[in-house]
């Protein structure tokens, strides 16, 4: 019978990367250029000290991580252009965001785009994008159902700047537009927004052929205090909802359909009452 | 004007400088670690998630030989996330299986017994648990000591210890199993189970 040693040695033997050698490792200045403008389309780069820190703590770590991350697309957000800035919790006036022209900057074409999104307005959105963009976001219906998700929790986008990178020879831009962030209603409950996060595009021939959200829920301290609260509240108050509304058992991502989304909605207004509620005696 | 996204607090020339010696040294490692745990198409993305990671966050990078134990921390988790997003769907189609590659490259002069075990061991690996798993694969095919793996998972070395011992065990119950399922099923197709 073969021993546990012989199949160690077997699986060494079974390493799929070891006659994988023909591949050769590309320059690394034109790497770097690609990456500044590879196509990702969702990035959950964890901003928050992870791979410095020897050890991490368990909970829903790296938060919501995914969950905020709003996932391919970040939410339901409200942009606001340079001169909103001040006012960063006024949302947007309804949606009038014009195609943009042929002629449009790669900026203007990122925050037509993220302009769009901020109104929900997925049809507008989808006209900004690429096909591969589309499809790399998982298609108009995804698209839809993250955004009504968004809308569902009341996240908020509030874009700080957005600003191109130097044109490559081949007509390719890379945009990066910051934003801050409510989300879970943290406005309505007096929190937020939570900042340091940012949005990556590349823009080609007026259109998004790529974009990545970095979303930052730890070091700004979203996630200890919006998204973990709440995620207790829930599986206190109503611990039936949990493998509704959330992907895992640590809550740390959410679950997007039909009825998970009605529940993000009524649970969240929900929370802010309850919040509220126990500041209410104080406030007139 | 931002001239491009980079790590904060880093020149621009400095972090290219930094970042492409970084790339140089590790590149092909992290290609091994990524094509050895993500199927085929997802391995380029994997890499440069790795490395696009890296390259934001130029100023937490420590230097010398650690700097490879925290591009395979990073990587772990772009590895990780991959993994879940792929069995989310898979979940939603109502099939859950796992994203490793189960082909194994073969050797020139490796003979079709030779590859057959290889992918059935690999097969096996699929029943462990997820971090034993990990720490296996590490050993074996990072070549990586249990102080480094425990550096990687983030997670104790005695752990890592037990883990590994947990693992072999279990990979070689799994790799019998499935062998005797195999030969008491003489008319299975080529490629083996499922």
């Amino acid at each position: 019978m073969i021993t546990d040693d012989d199949v160690m040695r077997l699986f060494e033997r079974a390493d799929p990367a070891r006659y994988d050698r023909a591949t050769s490792v590309p320059d690394a200045t034109g790497y770097l250029d690609a990456l500044r403008t590879r196509s990702i389309d969702m990035t959950i780069t964890q901003t928050t000290p992870l791979p410095t820190e020897p050890k991490r703590p368990p909970r829903w770590p790296i938060l919501l991580a995914a969950a905020a991350v709003v996932s391919i697309v970040v939410g339901a957000l409200v942009f606001a252009t340079r001169d909103d800035v001040a006012d960063p919790v006024t949302p947007a006036a309804p949606s009038v965001a014009p195609l943009p022209p042929v002629t449009a900057s790669p900026t203007e074409v990122a925050t037509a785009y993220l302009d769009a999104i901020g109104n929900h307005d997925v049809d507008l959105a989808t006209s900004h994008l690429s096909d591969g963009a589309l499809t790399r976001l998982g298609g108009p219906d995804e698209l839809r159902r993250q955004l009504e998700w968004a809308r569902a929790t009341g996240f908020e986008m509030l874009v700080t700047s957005c600003e191109p990178a130097t044109s490559s020879p081949t007509g390719v831009t890379p945009v990066t537009c910051a934003y801050d962030f409510n989300g879970i209603r943290s406005n309505e409950i007096g929190l937020g927004p939570f900042g340091g996060s940012t949005y990556r595009f590349t823009i080609q021939d007026g259109k998004v052929i790529s974009l990545s959200d970095s979303i930052e829920t730890g070091s700004n301290g979203f996630s200890t205090q919006v998204w973990e609260p709440f995620a207790e509240w829930v599986a206190l108050t109503h611990p039936d909802d949990v493998a509704i509304m959330y992907n895992d058992s640590s809550r740390s991502d959410y679950l997007v359909t039909d009825e998970s989304i009605r529940l993000w909605e009524q649970r969240t207004h929900e929370y802010v009452e309850h919040v509220l509620g126990g500041t209410a005696t104080t406030t007139p | 004007m931002s001239e491009r996204m980079r790590a904060p607090g880093v020149s621009s020339s400095r972090a290219d400088s930094t970042f492409a010696q970084l790339y140089h040294r590790h590149h092909r490692q992290i290609r091994d670690y990524c094509r050895r745990r993500v199927a085929g198409d997802a391995v380029d993305d994997a890499v440069a998630e790795t490395f696009l990671t890296a390259w934001r966050r130029l100023d937490d990078v420590p230097s010398g030989d650690e700097a490879l134990l925290w591009l395979y921390r990073v990587a772990y988790r772009v590895v990780g996330h991959q993994w879940r997003t792929t069995a989310r769907r898979r979940r939603l189609d109502g099939r859950l299986r796992t994203m490793v590659p189960l082909v194994p490259v073969a050797a020139p002069d490796e003979s079709h017994a030779g590859r057959d075990e290889c992918r059935l061991v690999l097969e096996a690996a699929t029943f462990l648990n997820d971090t034993d798993a990990e720490v296996l694969r590490l050993v074996a095919w990072e070549q990586l000591s249990l102080a480094d793996v425990a550096e990687v998972l983030g997670i104790a070395p005695n752990a890592v210890k037990q883990r590994l011992h947990r693992a072999r065990r279990n990979l070689a119950r799994q790799y019998r199993k499935l062998e005797s399922r195999q030969t008491s099923t003489p008319e299975a197709p080529e490629g083996g189970a499922q």
